[in-house]
């Protein structure tokens, strides 16, 4: 299909937007209500352009242009809204670069949405990525002729902890409306009244805490704001780091912004193939305590049996000496499974150096599936899913919204050179969803509300009951599975807690017969990276859950509120309640401050880049296991990031130095796996994920907020910058 | 239009907000500053002269708003007061007078702006 652009001609796919059209052609057009992933409405009329198409006379040829004998150009007789319109063969489209009465339009148009806009650009958190200044700057005419009162109506009005309204700010674009209804199928935001009065609110008495900070990334104003970093810094005082969030396995792409080495915000950053544009609330606003109450110096205990703060040296005497008498194989060596596949790598190597028995890693399940993976896109557009014993908002949040972008038909929008589609035509307002697509069997989650099949069993044996099916319901999800083309099936903690290798061999035949892929969500964000590594008790080891009774142990990371029976070495970011218990206490970085891999839900290697937070003399675990190495009298095979990634070259034929940006599916072909001698409950929000009361100031100099909202104090004057 | 009636309109607009206080408190609602007038936060060196910065406020019933009161800034064409019911579609429009506030030709009065909120408060108990 060709289509022309102020008379730059270009080829595109049919059903390609006018909007899309005009920026693959690189051109500008502006825009306020349309959004990628969103259903294109035309409400905002920013995106006007001048449009004609040739016409065909009965014959089929073209009517032809007298003067010049080429088809002729039937132009519309008004400007018209590109996001709503499809581009067609032939078509000519002009911006305001070409034409006058699409500059005049479009300027007309920016001047008639600041009308009634508040005069808050210098207080609002927005200013300065805002669309609206944007905007008006590129293609306002940049005086007002407005002489009458704005609209007044509420400000700054919480529409729960984490969002913030500003309803004289919004320009009623609908997006968070459009956002809302679409993606997690909420129906919690709307307008209320009409005509210069309406504005935004909800009626359900606050957002549902889940997906609804996505609206304050989409909101093309500050009209919805991150409660969590409001007044925090200016958007272009922030460092932005773009790392992977590693809460969960999904492992959505983020921007970490920090300010005088304080993490002030997240936002969402776009992967098409894994997060698409959205992350969850508990990855945008659950970083309170990377900035919060962390340790900077190590600990060692004196004298009087109290951790007292030390240098690193010290500590590292203090090991030594904590370990006289034993062999340095008795110092059990226990990692958090959202460490990178860098830090493992040299965990892994230690063992392998002091010859311990006591190594593993937590959380884990037991069992390693070698069914078909199916990858997010997978599950997005399968054609039927069963979803067995998970709970996803606690598991993996993401997945549930690409579920439910199935329920809508799998519908992803195409990508060009400019980006992911702008306006996706087939994207409907209110779009029909199927539910028959989805059955849900385990206990009851918020994806009960969206299935066509919800079956309650005790996950554990949901999997034995739904091969040999006892209920009416599950010969359902069966024939569901059976006649579908591409079904995905999503294992969850309850199905995989405890399962071993006669389900992992029972899932694989009913893969097989059914045609099914596998989505078995690991554990944490980089078990089933870990995996493939030997971070396992080797015979005679001491397991995590028995870590009671390891003889010695270096415990990164995880807190599981006993000590060992000897030198107890806590690696941490904050004093848990099992740093207290140690012997060493040593500081370690959050994964917003790492570089490395991890492994996600689907196989994906993801990348993570280091954000400009203070933790003072914290140090990755790379490094201290070095530093361990060192106490032990031994010299670490593994001492930084690029010695890691040559072992993991060696080890696991993996180039981790190289990893694209979206990240890229990788198989491991060997995996470890040993009993784990206890449960694991999949929980996403953790009580230091939410800022606690002491942390924030009170609100009350603010007028009118009546609750404690979390805004921190400012920062220093002069202070660390 | 003529600057003593302007006086007149931000003189009756503190009073309106006396009355609201006190109806806020007599209802069991709070009242709350919403905003203060651009005019006075960006003013820089120029004089300010109105009696005061308020230039909008809430009534709020159970954290969610009521009603929202505000008045014109000091430099827009046909100031005015405005009360609105959020989500009611019911909207106030308020001119100055020579002894208090008008709605149209009709004095706004204090026992108006009473059973205004009564009738408010009817429609949130239901
Ligand atoms: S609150 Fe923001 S996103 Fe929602 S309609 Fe208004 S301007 Fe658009
Ligand atoms: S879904 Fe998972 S990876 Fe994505 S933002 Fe939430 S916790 Fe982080
Ligand atoms: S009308 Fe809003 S982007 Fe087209």
């Amino acid at each position: 299909m060709k289509v022309h652009v102020d008379g730059i001609e270009i080829d595109l796919p049919a059903g390609t937007s006018a909007i899309d059209a005009v920026f693959a052609a690189g051109q500008d057009v502006p825009y306020f209500c349309a959004n990628s992933y969103l259903s294109p409405v035309g409400a905002c009329r920013m995106c006007l352009v001048e449009s004609g198409s040739p016409r065909k006379e009965k014959d089929g040829t073209f009517t032809l242009d007298e003067a010049t004998g080429q088809p002729k150009i039937f132009w519309f007789p008004k400007p018209m809204a590109s996001c709503t319109m499809q581009a067609t063969e032939g078509m000519h489209i002009r911006t305001a670069k070409s034409s006058e009465v699409v500059a005049k339009a479009q300027a007309g148009m920016m001047e008639f949405t600041l009308l009634n806009h508040p005069l808050d650009c210098p207080t609002c958190d927005k200013g300065g990525a805002c669309e609206l200044q944007d905007r008006a700057f590129e293609y306002g005419y940049g005086a007002s002729r407005f002489g009458f009162d704005r609209r007044h109506a509420d400000k700054h009005y919480p529409l729960s902890d984490f969002v913030i309204l500003d309803q004289e700010r919004c320009i009623h674009c609908k997006r968070c409306v459009r956002y809302f209804e679409e993606v997690p199928g909420q129906e919690v935001l709307d307008f209320i009244e009409r005509g210069g009065h309406t504005f935004i609110d909800t009626q359900e008495g606050g957002l549902p805490t889940g997906f609804s900070g996505n609206i304050t990334d989409i909101c093309p104003v500050g009209a919805l704001l991150d409660n969590v970093a409001r007044f925090r810094g200016r958007n272009w005082e922030y460092d932005h780091t773009p790392t992977t969030c590693t809460l969960c396995p999904v492992g959505c792409s983020i921007t970490v912004d920090a300010r005088n080495g304080r993490l002030e915000r997240i936002v969402a950053r776009e992967n098409r193939e894994v997060n698409e544009a959205w992350i969850c609330d508990a990855g945008r606003f659950g970083h309170g305590f990377a900035s919060a109450e962390r340790l900077t110096t190590p600990l060692i205990r004196n004298e009087d049996g109290k951790l007292v703060e030390a240098t690193w040296d010290e500590a590292i005497t203090a090991i030594n000496q904590g370990m006289v008498g034993r062999d340095m194989g008795e110092l059990g060596l226990y990692l958090n499974a959202d460490s990178t596949l860098e830090e493992g790598i040299a965990l892994e190597s230690l063992a392998e150096l002091t010859g311990t028995r006591h190594v593993d890693h937590w959380p884990r399940y037991e069992v390693n599936i070698s069914a078909p993976a199916a990858t997010l896109t997978d599950v997005a557009t399968a054609d039927a899913v069963v979803v067995i014993g998970a709970d996803l908002g606690e598991e993996a949040p993401i997945l549930e919204l690409r579920i439910l972008e199935m329920l809508r038909g799998g519908l992803l929008p195409p990508e060009f050179a400019h980006g992911t589609a702008i306006a996706d035509l087939r994207l409907i307002e209110r779009p029909v969803r199927k539910p028959e697509k989805l059955a849900v069997i385990g206990g009851e989650s918020r994806l009960w509300a969206h299935a066509g099949t919800k079956v309650p069993a005790n996950g554990a044996n949901a999997l034995s009951r739904l091969n040999s099916p006892d209920t009416d319901e599950l010969r359902g999800v069966m024939k569901l599975l059976e006649a579908a083309e591409k079904p995905v099936i999503v294992l969850g903690a309850d199905a995989l807690n405890g399962a071993s290798g006669s389900f992992a061999s029972m899932l694989s035949a009913l893969a097989a017969r059914t045609g099914a892929k596998v989505m078995a969500i690991p554990a944490a964000a980089n078990s089933k990276g870990l995996a493939a590594l030997n971070l396992v008790p080797r015979s005679g080891g001491v397991n995590y859950a028995n870590l009671a009774q390891a003889p010695a142990a270096f415990i990164s990371r995880l807190d599981p509120g006993v000590r060992a029976k000897g030198l107890t070495v806590v690696h941490d970011t904050h004093l848990t309640e099992t740093a207290r218990l140690a012997d060493v206490v040593l500081p370690a970085v959050t994964n917003y401050e790492k570089r490395g891999t991890v492994q996600n839900l689907e196989g994906r290697l993801l990348g993570l880049t280091q954000a400009a937070i203070s933790a003072g003399e914290a140090s990755d675990l790379i490094r201290t296991l070095a530093a361990l190495a060192e106490a032990l009298g031994v010299r670490a095979k593994v001492r930084g990031l690029k010695s890691a990634q040559t072992l993991a070259a060696e080890r696991l034929g993996i180039k981790l130095d190289s990893v694209p940006e979206r990240g890229v599916i990788h198989t491991f072909t060997r995996l470890y796996t040993a009993p784990t001698g206890r449960a694991h409950t999949p929980q996403l929000w953790t009580e230091r994920m939410l800022v606690r009361a002491a942390d924030g100031v009170s609100t009350a100099h603010i007028a009118g907020l009546s609750q404690t909202l979390p805004v921190f104090p400012a920062a220093q004057p002069g202070g660390d910058d | 239009m003529a600057h003593a009636p302007d006086a007149a309109l931000y003189a009756q607009w503190v009073e309106l907000l006396g009355w609201l206080d006190a109806e806020a408190d007599r209802l069991g609602l709070s009242f709350e500053k919403v905003s203060d007038f651009p005019d006075y936060i960006y003013r820089m060196e120029r004089p300010y002269d109105l009696p005061t910065t308020v230039m909008s406020v809430r009534l709020n019933s159970g954290g969610q708003p009521l009603l929202v009161a505000a008045v014109s800034p000091r430099h827009v064409d046909l100031k005015a007061i405005s009360l609105r019911l959020m989500g009611g579609s019911k909207h106030w429009h308020l001119h100055a007078g020579e002894t208090g506030l008008l709605e149209g030709k009709r004095p706004f009065t204090r026992e108006r702006l009473a059973s205004v909120l009564d009738g408010a408060m009817r429609g949130v108990a239901v």
